[in-house]
């Protein structure tokens, strides 16, 4: 059964049909092509899929698609502006906290999360806030050293009266 | 964190330095394509048939309800495929050297079933949930069959046979490997000290990020692509011309752009999954793509081997080492795969870290109706090292020796016969021992442990080492070959059959490039993943992409830049001796700019010429070794083990790009940890597997990872280009026996069996009474 769902998607407001049974995965991955959003294993286990709702860190592969009505949705495709990259993606690239990027569109969401609600995170808190998604490459040490990066800049940029992304 | 050199080695410009990686970008703005991402206009999407029989032999398959269905394009299944020369879907079917073939047992769907999980039939369909709607259509009829899911099982005396056709005497894979060298048995007679243990060793499982798929296509004129996920596309080529009688020229296989890591679990075919996309698309003349749901991969594709590892190590009261005798016993699954190269690894890991004048290693493997077994990374070490690590830690207690200290006595020296059929040129182990010691705090242990006393948590340090090849050499045939050309602009693009999932090879090999041709960085580009873009490679395996596809590079590098100081020097009338090219600037001797790298190839150009080299690598090898220190809390509580801190000392030869190198240590360091605390794959009493998802296959996240000090030895290789050498592999099978040792300290109780998860820790702290709880009436929860 078809059914039209109107939400925000990376800050555009968009009206999409799809099966009423879909998950917000598949919609977003099939239906509009935002295959940054990956699938790793289908039951809400991995994160690899993760997408923020309303800020919120998500698993999308277990997620129904018409719930995001009127909410908004961030996938990694949202996150770099006008071309110039996070201070996320860009502290990513810096700490080495990248290898074979399968895990990295969900875990740098979920890393967001946690910086837009608590932008001086403790190590333990990274740690927990990451906790829902595997790594299998990493050990999580870069990522982790990423994302401390990523908070002190945006620090430093909010010292300086930078706008915070 | 820091990088040490214990020989003389030149500064250089590109390699060695911390370069970020060239395909960052795209994969944290999620642009990074893979396999699993492509599809081409008319895909039809397949859905597999898997036996939930251990052993079974397949009476009927009734598929008609299932091609009934709208959108069902096709069926195959065992009945309506031809049965072909039988295969072999790991590497060893065409690397294995022609002397050692690999046992070919596999067909795409077989009338005989042998492990739940098996391939029976799969459809093509327009769409995945008609496709898999279609399979739950399909009626089949089996026979169950008796089965093994143990070594133990599949060797007792009238056990039902797994492969009759192969082995029709028993159920070894293959003959027993046996290493023989001196007398062990009067060697342990005279011996002041002899340990005696048995381990036993889990099944690990990869679990990479991106399942097991394909799409399989025809072209036009007949061509075959095939996108897969596998480590080795020109490998993946070669067996796929085998298996459906094409000629390679006619087989492409790509990937999507990157792969989701993989870890072993792909070197050669990725499980089913090509055979099956190529049989339909066949089939159905469309597109086909295969996705495995992350519950076939974990059934349904190459784990570990495990077993029980049985060891004797002798020695004298000053330390000497004297005898080392060891018994592998391994389930090897339904399929043979990489079983006879694995018995191989292991008996080669265990006997060359250190000095034994008398050994006896030998291995066996067994069929078992189970997962098939075959590579996973760190091939052969964590079996050998979980035991050898700890009885050298035992031993050391029986003469009243430190263990670090036993250690640095017995190491093997470059020249020393270490088992191996090459020589041993480089080892900085001893320095990654010091060095690894030193900033635990070795010295501060007696403090530790004196402070335990009357705790619940208790904590230790324990340390291990050991070491890992560099390539397949000589036990697979293993080579590289590169093509190189200089563009008109200056540009320097290499053609490589080398492929990404994740440790940074792309990298590695611009920076090896932008070296040894003295081409700025920027201006470098390689191809990776596509076996037509490509030259012929034997794969990102065994920890050789550097040392192998990287040596090709720099081989082609050199002698281009030989080739384009030649023309320099004619061109400008200069002496070519003296003449520096680097950064993209060709210097005279005392530093004056005399031209741009562009400004000579635009001169090539002009006179219609072009300078092109090809770079092979000729096949050798190196080992690369290890020391780690474990510092661990254990809760005597409840058995919960806690890694506060890795401090990973690794002899790479020299890191091309130290935070790569250091990526590999610490990825590496959290397998480890998995192996050591949570990570097992066991079956049921019907054969079935257990672990079949994440949330009952506990890897390591982000929690359960503490600190990981990864440090470089640099003792420059003379085998290796720039002196570098494999580091992947190394630290998985490292920190499991650290583990232990920390373990051991920290409570008094020797772990035997690994995982160390907190019901055998509880147990063990219970039989020795350690436990200020003890248990009562827990039969049979967490028991081995």
């Amino acid at each position: 059964m078809l059914t039209e769902v109107t939400f925000t998607l990376n800050g555009k407001k968009r009206r999409v049909t799809a099966e009423a049974g879909e998950t917000l995965l598949h919609v977003l991955r099939d239906t509009l092509g935002l295959l940054g959003v990956k699938e790793a294993c289908s039951q809400g286990e991995c994160g690899a899929c993760t997408v923020l709702i309303d800020g919120m860190p998500v698993t999308s592969c277990i997620y129904p698609f018409p719930k995001v009505a009127g909410r908004s949705v961030t996938t990694i495709e949202g996150l770099a502006a006008n071309g110039e990259l996070d201070v996320l993606q860009q502290s990513f690239i810096d700490a080495g906290a990248v290898q074979c990027g399968f895990c990295t569109p969900g875990m740098i969401l979920s890393a967001k999360a946690l910086l837009d609600r608590s932008p001086d995170p403790t190590e333990d808190e990274i740690r927990l806030a990451l906790s829902g998604n595997v790594c299998r490459c990493t050990g999580y040490t870069k990522i982790i050293e990423a994302v401390r990066l990523a908070a002190a800049r945006k620090e430093a940029q909010r010292h300086v009266g930078h706008t915070d992304r | 964190m820091s990088v040490i050199q214990t020989a003389e080695m030149e500064e250089l410009h590109v390699v060695g330095k911390r370069v970020p990686r060239v395909d960052a970008w795209e994969k944290v703005t999620g642009k990074a394509r893979y396999s699993a991402d492509i599809t081409l206009p008319g895909t039809l999407y397949a859905a597999v048939v898997r036996s939930p029989y251990p052993h079974a032999r397949v009476k009927s398959v009734d598929a008609s309800q299932a091609e009934r269905l709208y959108g069902v394009e096709a069926v195959v299944h065992c009945f309506n495929t031809e049965q072909g020369p039988p295969f072999n879907w790991a590497n060893d079917m065409i690397q294995s050297p022609p002397d050692f073939p690999a046992i070919r047992d596999q067909q795409i769907f077989e009338r005989t079933v042998r492990y739940a999980g098996d391939e029976v039939a799969a459809v093509a369909a327009v769409s995945q949930e008609i496709a898999d709607e279609a399979a739950a259509l399909i009626r089949v009829e089996y026979e169950p069959l008796p089965y093994v899911v143990s070594a133990e099982e599949a060797m007792a005396p009238g056990a039902p046979l797994v492969h009759p056709e192969i082995s029709p005497d028993g159920n070894e894979i293959g003959g027993e490997i046996r290493n023989l060298s001196g007398d062990t048995e009067s060697a342990f007679a005279q011996s002041d000290a002899v340990i005696e243990q048995e381990y036993h060793v889990p099944i690990q499982k990869q679990m990479q990020m991106e399942t097991q798929n394909a799409l399989a296509a025809w072209e036009g004129d007949g061509k075959l692509t095939v996108w897969s996920t596998t480590q080795s596309p020109t490998l993946v080529q070669r067996i796929l011309a085998e298996i459906f009688k094409l000629p390679m020229s006619r087989v492409r296989v790509k990937n999507g752009g990157y792969v989701g890591g993989s870890f072993g679990v792909r070197i050669g075919l990725g499980a089913k999954s090509e055979v099956i996309a190529v049989l339909l698309a066949l089939k159905t003349g469309q597109p086909v793509k295969i996705s495995y749901s992350r519950r076939d991969d974990c059934i349904a594709s190459e784990t570990r081997h495990g077993g029980t590892v049985r060891m004797k190590l002798g020695l004298m009261r000053d330390g000497t080492f004297t005898a080392l005798e060891v018994r592998f016993l391994l389930a090897g699954g339904a399929y043979a795969l990489s079983s006879g190269g694995v018995s191989g690894a292991v008996c080669g890991r265990v006997g060359s870290v250190y000095r034994f004048p008398n050994k006896d290693i030998a291995a066996s493997v067994f069929y078992t109706n189970t997962t098939p077994c075959g590579a996973q990374r760190g091939y052969g070490a964590p079996q050998p090292y979980f035991a050898l690590e700890q009885t050298v830690s035992r031993a050391a207690e029986a003469i009243g020796m430190d263990p670090v200290e036993l250690r640095l006595k017995n190491t093997v020296c470059p020249g020393d016969d270490w088992g191996n059929p090459y020589p041993c040129q480089t080892t900085g182990l001893n320095e990654c021992i010091r060095m690894g010691a030193r900033r635990i705090g070795w010295s501060e242990l007696p403090g530790i442990l004196a402070s335990n006393a009357g705790q619940r948590y208790r904590r230790g340090l324990g340390v291990c080492c050991g070491n890992h090849v560099s390539s397949g050499f000589p036990f697979q045939i293993d080579h590289s070959h590169v093509f190189m050309a200089l563009l008109p602009d200056g540009s320097v693009q290499i053609a490589t059959g080398m492929m990404e999932m994740g440790p940074g090879i792309k990298t590695a090999l611009c920076q090896i490039a932008a070296e040894s041709v003295g081409v700025a960085l920027p201006y470098v580009s390689c191809t990776i993943n596509d076996s037509e873009t490509g030259c012929y490679d034997t794969g990102a395996q065994a920890s050789r992409s550097v040392y192998t596809t990287g040596h090709a590079v720099m081989n082609a590098g050199q002698a281009l830049r030989a080739d384009i100081l030649k023309f320099a020097s004619e061109k400008l009338g200069v002496d070519a001796q003296g003449l520096d090219l680097r950064d993209s600037v060709l210097r005279a001797a005392g530093g004056r700019e005399l031209a741009t790298l562009a400004q000579l190839a635009k001169q090539l150009d002009d006179v219609s010429r072009q300078l092109t080299r090809t770079g092979d690598y000729t096949s050798y090898n190196a080992c690369s070794w290890h020391a780690h220190f474990a510092d661990v809390t254990v809760d005597t509580w409840t058995g919960e083990v806690r890694v506060n801190r890795v401090v990973a000392v690794h002899d790479v030869g020299r890191a091309v790009n130290p935070t790569l190198v250091e990526g590999q240590i610490e990825g590496g360091v959290s397998m480890g940890i998995g192996y050591a605390l949570s990570e097992e794959i066991r079956y049921d009493k019907s054969g079935r597997q257990i672990q079949d998802s994440f949330h009952k296959y506990m890897v390591p996240m982000s929690m359960d990872i503490g600190e990981i000090e990864a440090h470089i030895v640099e003792t420059n290789e003379p085998s290796g280009p720039y002196g570098a050498k494999g580091v992947a592999e190394n630290p998985v099978g490292a920190v499991p026996p650290a583990v232990a040792h920390a373990i051991r300290n920290a409570t008094g109780v020797w772990m035997t069996e690994a995982p160390m998860t907190p019901e055998r820790v509880l147990q063990a702290l219970d039989d020795a009474g350690v436990s200020p709880y003890p248990l009562q009436g827990t039969a049979e929860s967490g028991r081995s």
